[in-house]
Parts: structure tokens; C-alpha cells; sequence
């Protein structure tokens, strides 16, 4: 599904991401650990189009997605969330998940102006299907909260039910579990589990090292910049290069 | 003969016109980089220092040149309150409520000096008349002053940024660096200091300029245009863009109006910040968002 | 719907009043002070649009001029009908938006409205120094007012007098909030909503930012357009600096002293700080340190504008 080549970022002299390759394939959950620094991030932003690639192709579903604006990428399937908790502060869960179902194009924009009896029922759809996110990501009722006021926990988990509205087909996730309790973890792991079973690929970055072995079929990992590892956990724990980046850093052990 | 004259006459205006708006300009980014504040009334800032500069020297009859340094002093300070009471409280939060008090400000300056000078325009008279040749070539004094005095300011700016504990701290603070205010720089410093060399560049120009052409209460305008044509040229947040804009565009003011037209000046201006706006947003040597 | 009940006839009647004020209101200055009112709504509920899309825009001024000058020309030039030029003006207005829209939207918050100053003072320029269209410094004058609308055998409305430009003016604002509000409630204003609160955010969801905000600014400059092509036909002499950056800036204060926030903001906003300087007429010279200190004062007290003003007081008494 998602196939990266050579991927290349330059900011001035430094290269953030080098030659890097890696696949994505159609309802695999892959992670993509390594430690802080490594251009986890810098290769999410290439991927959605936040950032722009000095040298490489991003092929989705065959198209090259290096030259395309975010929004057109996310409307083919891929969208994200962020590592600083991305809500729309202002709005209530239930109006942000509203917002965000806008992505369907059913509605015209005429249509609504006028408040027509059919986009009317659109937006009972649009309406409908908002409900339907809040009850697979267990916020039901915390519908009319303002997202801002939420709990650290559950702002991450809007965000994660903000990209859902959106259809994805390939959800890239960057460190869904930072700054969660034990029991937050385990329940938005569960989550994303659910997300998976679904038919959603999954494209996970995350720190918490057992959680991302634990749930992630395939891991990627980067250092620096590059590819240094691949593999299933198991193959991932016994690596020698990997154990090096994590333990090599600094005076600190990761 | 009267070629280098005129050629020599050409380059000093436009050397006189990117003086005074490299000092407009490097005030405006100064204020807008390093206190956050949207700093409307800086062409007031600038009229009041023309208007100051006369009182003391039409007025109280003091030298030109003191004249100019006490007006560019006072002003300066002035603005550090003016920076502690009605901008810091909005430092970082919403800054619409500071562009309105800026605004506010900046009418309330304009009022205080059609009050106190009247509406007419008045005149500043230096003792630097008369001319001197240069490698043949009759040029005025005042427009030499001008230039030197402005020289002297961006020179001493250039070294208090780039020399002095105080002045690294404000460029590391103006990038936004995290680890500025864990070394100790304090914003609430930074800030006044900012504001008082940001007012009083714009004051020496105000000063400078009263002295070349006529001063009006509405002068301020005018100015407060160059200096944001200047950032967006010489880009934004980049002091050295600021010279560069400055050198540029009043060279363009300088060498086009005697040969063309003011007009064609202005157009040229305009036709080359759009150019840079759509090829270059961020301005010549910005840094790109 | 509780709200709905009270507001609704509430505007009502407040719009019924509108309409019966040329009664008891004969002066024609008074009259004129209504009529710039009226203008000022437009511009500062047009610039609120804009805000609301992400961006703000200093340049309303400008476009105002340029609708100006765009019904002027049509009509003293072209002697066209005065309701096509008007028409005009406001294409004039949403036109230039979408020209420069793309371009500025990649400058960031702060640049992105001194850019706009710009554009406003590039509009002057050439609004001074094209001659031989504008009429330079002096500007146009003898535009003529608005064509009579008859249907023969019904009535014939001319529009020579004071009153009937009022009620011309109180029709357009009426018709020109009317389209703001239902713009605002609307799927592209929840989306200017989203990009404001979040751009970033908005974009990875699908919202192409970019164009959102650049039909927010099209639409503001508009209306903008339009308030400019009606100034040139009631005023009859329109000149490049009547409209300049000093009138932006009002527009702003009108805005941001009357409250953001809410739709009633910069109505309000408009209204008492146009009236503002009536008021304080007898002061003379004195009187923009009036203006000028009443609104830095509610900058301070009340950052979220008039509009917040009930509720500060409920937050005072229910002590915090």
C-alpha cells in the first residue's frame, strides 16, 4: 500500500531522514521506533505532506505523493495524528467529530448555505456517523465537553477519533500513548486494536517500547535518519544494531 | 562636471533615503521580533522624534545635533513604559488587544502633537547648511549627515546585538531558542531594551528627516509604509534583509525620481515586493516559514 | 429553542425601528453620520468574515477604495447603469482578493496583515498617481447617485435625498449581514471555524486550508467592494486617501472593541464608536484622545470586547 524509496529530507546541511525505504502493506500494523531524533516524526510529515521531500518517492496506492498538499493526501486515505495533542480546542467533542466528518464531499456548499431538506439529512448522516466514532472510541458521554477542558488522556483519544471521521485507509499514528497512565494505555492500545481489526493499516511511532512490540506485527526502526533495522519484535529485541542506538546515546540509557 | 555632480547627487539621495529607512525599518523589526508587540505607532514614534528634535532645537534653541540626541534619548525611554504598561500584559497571549492599544497609541500621538505644534507644517533649520565637493561633485552637508549619523546607529547596533551579553540574548530570544530563557535571559528585559533601541531609531530618523524635509503631524504614515516595505523585502526577522531591503529600496527612491518620475519610483517599489512576495515570501533573506 | 423566541422578534422590532428612524431623525447631518454607520457595519462584519476564515486582513480600507473608484469609473466613464457598477465594485473587491489570496496566505499571522496594509497602499498609489483614470490627488468627482428605480404606473424611487440613501443603506447592510450570518452558520463556516482553531490539524483531516481562507478573504473584500461602490455613489467625490490606512485601522477597532467573538461584535462595535466621536464633537481637537482612551480602556478591561461585557458582570457578581 504505502511504498517509500530512497526518502531524503535535508534542513540546510543536515539530513533528517537518509535514503530511506520501507513498505507499508495493506492491513498490517507496522511500527516505527527508534530513538528521539532519529526522523520518526520528519518521515511522518514527509509521508502526509507537511513537510516536503528533498529526494525520494512516497507511492500510495501507485501515486507519488511527494509534490501533494496535505489535505489532497489525507482525502486519498492517509491522516494523522500528532505527537502535541492536536483537538480543536474551541468546540465540543461531539462538534469536533462533526467538523471532521465534513471530509465527505456529499454536501455541497450551496446546499448548506441554504439549508436545504437534503443536505439536511446529510448532515443527520454526518451527524449519526459522529456518534457512532464516540461509541467506538468509548466518549459517548462526554459528547458536550469542551475539547480543551478534557483530560490529557482522552484529548489524545479525540485526536485519534478526529482522524477516524476522516475515513482513513492507512492511519499514521505518532506517539498515541505519551503522557498516558497504565490504564489509559491499555485501554487506547485496545483501541487502536479495534481501529486495526477494522481493515485499518496502521503505521504506529511510539516510545513506549512494549506496547509498540506488543501490538505491532512488523517493526521498522530508524536512527539517525536511516533504516537499521527490520523485522518482527522478537527479531527487533535481539538486534544488535538496535540495542546499540538505544544504548549509545549519550551517558544515558534509553 | 555637472555629470559626477549629478551622479554624485543621485547616489547621496539615495544613500540619504536608505539611511533613514534601514533606521525605520530596524526599529520596526526590532519591536516586532524581540517584544512581540504588532507596533503600529512606530511611525508616530518616528513624527515625535522630528517633533522633539524641533522643540528643543527651533523651540529651546539648542544645537541641532543636541538637540537630536535628547529628543532620540527621551523618545526611547518614553517608549519603555509604554512597552511595560500596555503591551507586556499581552505579551504572548492573543495579540489583537495590543494592536488595538498600538493603534490607540498611535492616535493618541498624533493628536498631542497637532495639539501642541498645530497642523501646519513646520521647518527644522541645522547649522550644517552650505555645501562641500567631493571628487568634484557639490554635495550638502545635511545629506552627508545624515548618512553618517545613520551609520553610526546601525554600526553601534550591529555590534550591541552581536558583541554584548544583552544583545545575543535578544537575538537568541527573537529565534524563539527555548534554552534563551533557561540561561537566564529575561524576556522582561529583552523587551524593554528592544523597545527603547526600536523607539529610538525611530526618533534619530524622525530627527534626521525633519531637518531634510518639512514636518506634519501625519508624517508618521509615510514612514511606518517604508519600514514595512523594507521588512518585506530585506525579510523578516533577518536584520541584515533589513539593510539589504533598506539599500534597495531607498536607492530606488533616490536614482528614479530624477530620472523618471516619482511615480515610476513607487511603481518600481511595488513591482519589486510583489515580485519578492510571490517568488520569496519570507523576503530576501528570511527565514522561510 | 428558547433564545430563538426572544431574539427573533426582537430583531423584528429592532429592524421595524430601523426603518421608521428617517420619522424623528430629519437633520441631514444626522442622517449622514447614519449613513456612514451603516457603511462602517458592513466593513467590520466583513472583516470579521475574513478573521473568522484565519487570517486578518488590514487592507479593508483598500478595498473599499477600490470598489470606489471601480462604480466610479464604470459610471462616470463608461455611463453605466449605477447598479451594475455597484455590482461592480464588489466583484472589483472578491476579484483582487482571489488574485493576491493564494500568494498571501503563505506569509504567517502578522505578515500576512502588514502585506495587506501594503496592498491598501498600493491601491492609493495608483488610485494617486493614474491620472489620467483617477483623476490623481483630486480624485473623482460629480458621481452621480444611484439610478431611479421605476416601474411605470407603480413608483419611481429616485434616490436625491438623504433619506433615501438611508434607506438604500439600511437595505444593503440588512441583505449584507443577512448573507455574513448565514455564511458563518453555514458547512464553510464551520470549516473556517476548524482552520481557525486548528490549521494544522484541519489540513490532515482533508480541509484544504489554503482555499478556505482565501474564499474567507474574497468574501470580506466583497463586501468591502461593495461598501466602497455605494460610498462613491452617495459621497459624489471620491478621493485615493479617503480610505486609507488610518479607516483600516477604525475597522479594526470597531471589531475588536465591539467583540470578535460573537456576530453582534462588530455591529455594536461599529455603531458606538462611529457615534463615539458625535458625541464627543464639543471637544474638538481633544476629541480622538476620547476615542482613543476609550478604547485602550476596554482593551484592558474588557479584552473580549463590548459584546462581553454581560458576562463579565454576571462572572463579578457571582463573586468567582
Amino acid at each position: 500500500m504505502l511504498h517509500i524509496k530512497g526518502l531524503t529530507k535535508y534542513f540546510g546541511g543536515l539530513s533528517a531522514v537518509n535514503e530511506l525505504d520501507f513498505t507499508v502493506n495493506q492491513e498490517e500494523a507496522v511500527g516505527l521506533i527508534g530513538p528521539n531524533g532519529a526522523g520518526k516524526t520528519t518521515t511522518f510529515n514527509l509521508i502526509t505532506g507537511f513537510l516536503r521531500a528533498t529526494k525520494g518517492t512516497i507511492l500510495f496506492e501507485g501515486r507519488n505523493l511527494v509534490r501533494e498538499k496535505p489535505h489532497s493526501i489525507a482525502k486519498m486515505g492517509i491522516v494523522r495524528t500528532f505527537q502535541a495533542t492536536s483537538i480543536f480546542p474551541g468546540f465540543t467533542v461531539l462538534q469536533s467529530l462533526v467538523a471532521a466528518s465534513y471530509l465527505d464531499p456529499r454536501i455541497g456548499f450551496w446546499e448548506a448555505a441554504l439549508h436545504r431538506s437534503s443536505s439536511r439529512r446529510k448532515e443527520k448522516d454526518i451527524l449519526d456517523q459522529a456518534h457512532e466514532i464516540l461509541k467506538f472510541v468509548s466518549m459517548e458521554q462526554m459528547k458536550d465537553l469542551l475539547a480543551s477542558k478534557l483530560p490529557h488522556g482522552h484529548k489524545r483519544i479525540l485526536g485519534i477519533a478526529i482522524a477516524l471521521a476522516a475515513h482513513p485507509k492507512l492511519l499514521l499514528l505518532d506517539e498515541p500513548l505519551s503522557g498516558m497512565n497504565s490504564s489509559e494505555v491499555a485501554s487506547t492500545l485496545d483501541l487502536i486494536n479495534k481501529i486495526w481489526h477494522r481493515g485499518t493499516t496502521i503505521l504506529l511511532i511510539e516510545h513506549n517500547m512494549k506496547a509498540a512490540m506488543g501490538f505491532c506485527k512488523r517493526i521498522v526502526v530508524l536512527n539517525f535518519g536511516q533504516k537499521i533495522a527490520e523485522g518482527s519484535p522478537k527479531e527487533i529485541r535481539e538486534n544488535k544494531n538496535v540495542i546499540q542506538a538505544y544504548l549509545g546515546v549519550g551517558d544515558h540509557a534509553a | 562636471m555637472a555629470g559626477s555632480n549629478l551622479v554624485a547627487q543621485i547616489i547621496l539621495n539615495g544613500l540619504m533615503a536608505a539611511s533613514i529607512y534601514i533606521l525605520v525599518a530596524l526599529g520596526l523589526t526590532l519591536v516586532l521580533s524581540m517584544t512581540g508587540i504588532v507596533q503600529l505607532a512606530h511611525g508616530e514614534i518616528y513624527m515625535l522624534g522630528a517633533y522633539g528634535t524641533y522643540f528643543f532645537c527651533v523651540v529651546l534653541g539648542l544645537h541641532y545635533l543636541l538637540a537630536l540626541v535628547i529628543s532620540t534619548l527621551i523618545i526611547g525611554l518614553v517608549g519603555v513604559p509604554l512597552e511595560k504598561i500596555f503591551f507586556r500584559p499581552f505579551r504572548g497571549r492573543d495579540f489583537m488587544p495590543s494592536v488595538i492599544i498600538a493603534v490607540g497609541i498611535m492616535i493618541m500621538l498624533q493628536t498631542t502633537a497637532i495639539v501642541n505644534f498645530g497642523s501646519s507644517i513646520k521647518v527644522v533649520t541645522t547649522p550644517f547648511r552650505g555645501v562641500m565637493t567631493i571628487a568634484g561633485a557639490i554635495v550638502s552637508w545635511e545629506r552627508l549627515l545624515v548618512i553618517a549619523i545613520s551609520a553610526i546607529f546601525v554600526g553601534g547596533l550591529f555590534l550591541l546585538l552581536r558583541r554584548t551579553k544583552m544583545g545575543l540574548g535578544m537575538l537568541a530570544l527573537s529565534q524563539d531558542i527555548r534554552g534563551a530563557a533557561l540561561q537566564g535571559i529575561s524576556a522582561d528585559r529583552v523587551s524593554s531594551v528592544a523597545m527603547f533601541l526600536g523607539c529610538s531609531l525611530a526618533a534619530v530618523a524622525g530627527g534626521l528627516m525633519g531637518a531634510i524635509f518639512n514636518l506634519s503631524p501625519s508624517m508618521g504614515g509615510y514612514a511606518l509604509m517604508k519600514g514595512i516595505a523594507v521588512i518585506i523585502l530585506g525579510g523578516m526577522g533577518s536584520l541584515a534583509g533589513v539593510v539589504l531591503g533598506g539599500l534597495i529600496l531607498g536607492f530606488i527612491d533616490g536614482i528614479v525620481p530624477p530620472l523618471l518620475s516619482v511615480h515610476m519610483a513607487n511603481l518600481i517599489g511595488f513591482i519589486c515586493i510583489i515580485l519578492i512576495l510571490i517568488f520569496r515570501p519570507q523576503g530576501i533573506m528570511g527565514r522561510p516559514s | 429553542m428558547d433564545r430563538r423566541e426572544i431574539t427573533i422578534p426582537l430583531n423584528c422590532a429592532l429592524i421595524l425601528f430601523l426603518f421608521l428612524i428617517p420619522l424623528f431623525v430629519t437633520g441631514a447631518y444626522q442622517l449622514h453620520v447614519l449613513v456612514m454607520t451603516g457603511i462602517a457595519v458592513v466593513l467590520t462584519s466583513s472583516l470579521r468574515l475574513i478573521f473568522n476564515s484565519g487570517q486578518l486582513s488590514l487592507g479593508q480600507g483598500g478595498m473599499m477604495t477600490l470598489g470606489a473608484y471601480t462604480s466610479a469609473l464604470l459610471v462616470t466613464k463608461l455611463g453605466l447603469s449605477t447598479w451594475i457598477a455597484l455590482g461592480a465594485s464588489a466583484a472589483a473587491g472578491a476579484l483582487l482578493g482571489l488574485l493576491v489570496g493564494y500568494p498571501f496566505m503563505r506569509l504567517k499571522g502578522i505578515y500576512f496583515s502588514l502585506v495587506t496594509v501594503f496592498m491598501a497602499e498600493v491601491i492609493r498609489l495608483i488610485a494617486e498617481q493614474w491620472r489620467s483614470v483617477t483623476g490623481g490627488t483630486l480624485g473623482i468627482s460629480n458621481i452621480p447617485a444611484p439610478d431611479a428605480i421605476a416601474i411605470p404606473g407603480l413608483f419611481n424611487i429616485s434616490f436625491g435625498s438623504k433619506v433615501s440613501f438611508y434607506y438604500l443603506t439600511l437595505i444593503l447592510v440588512l441583505l449584507s449581514l443577512l448573507a455574513l450570518y448565514a455564511l458563518e452558520r453555514s458547512r464553510i463556516g464551520l470549516t473556517w471555524f476548524s482552520v481557525r482553531e486548528s490549521d494544522f490539524l484541519s489540513e490532515s483531516i482533508g480541509i484544504d486550508t489554503a482555499s478556505s481562507k482565501v474564499l474567507g478573504f474574497c468574501i470580506g473584500s466583497f463586501f468591502a467592494g461593495l461598501a466602497g461602490g455605494l460610498y462613491s455613489q452617495y459621497n459624489s467625490v471620491i478621493t485615493p486617501s479617503g480610505f486609507g490606512f488610518i479607516y483600516s485601522m477604525y475597522v479594526l477597532i470597531y471589531m475588536i472593541v465591539g467583540g470578535g467573538q460573537s456576530f453582534l461584535g462588530p455591529i455594536l462595535g461599529a455603531v458606538i464608536l462611529t457615534f463615539l466621536p458625535e458625541v464627543a464633537r464639543p471637544l474638538k481637537a481633544y476629541q480622538p484622545y476620547i476615542f482613543g482612551g476609550v478604547v485602550i480602556l476596554v482593551m484592558f478591561l474588557l479584552p473580549g470586547g463590548l459584546v462581553s461585557l454581560p458576562q463579565r458582570i454576571m462572572t463579578l457578581f457571582k463573586g468567582r
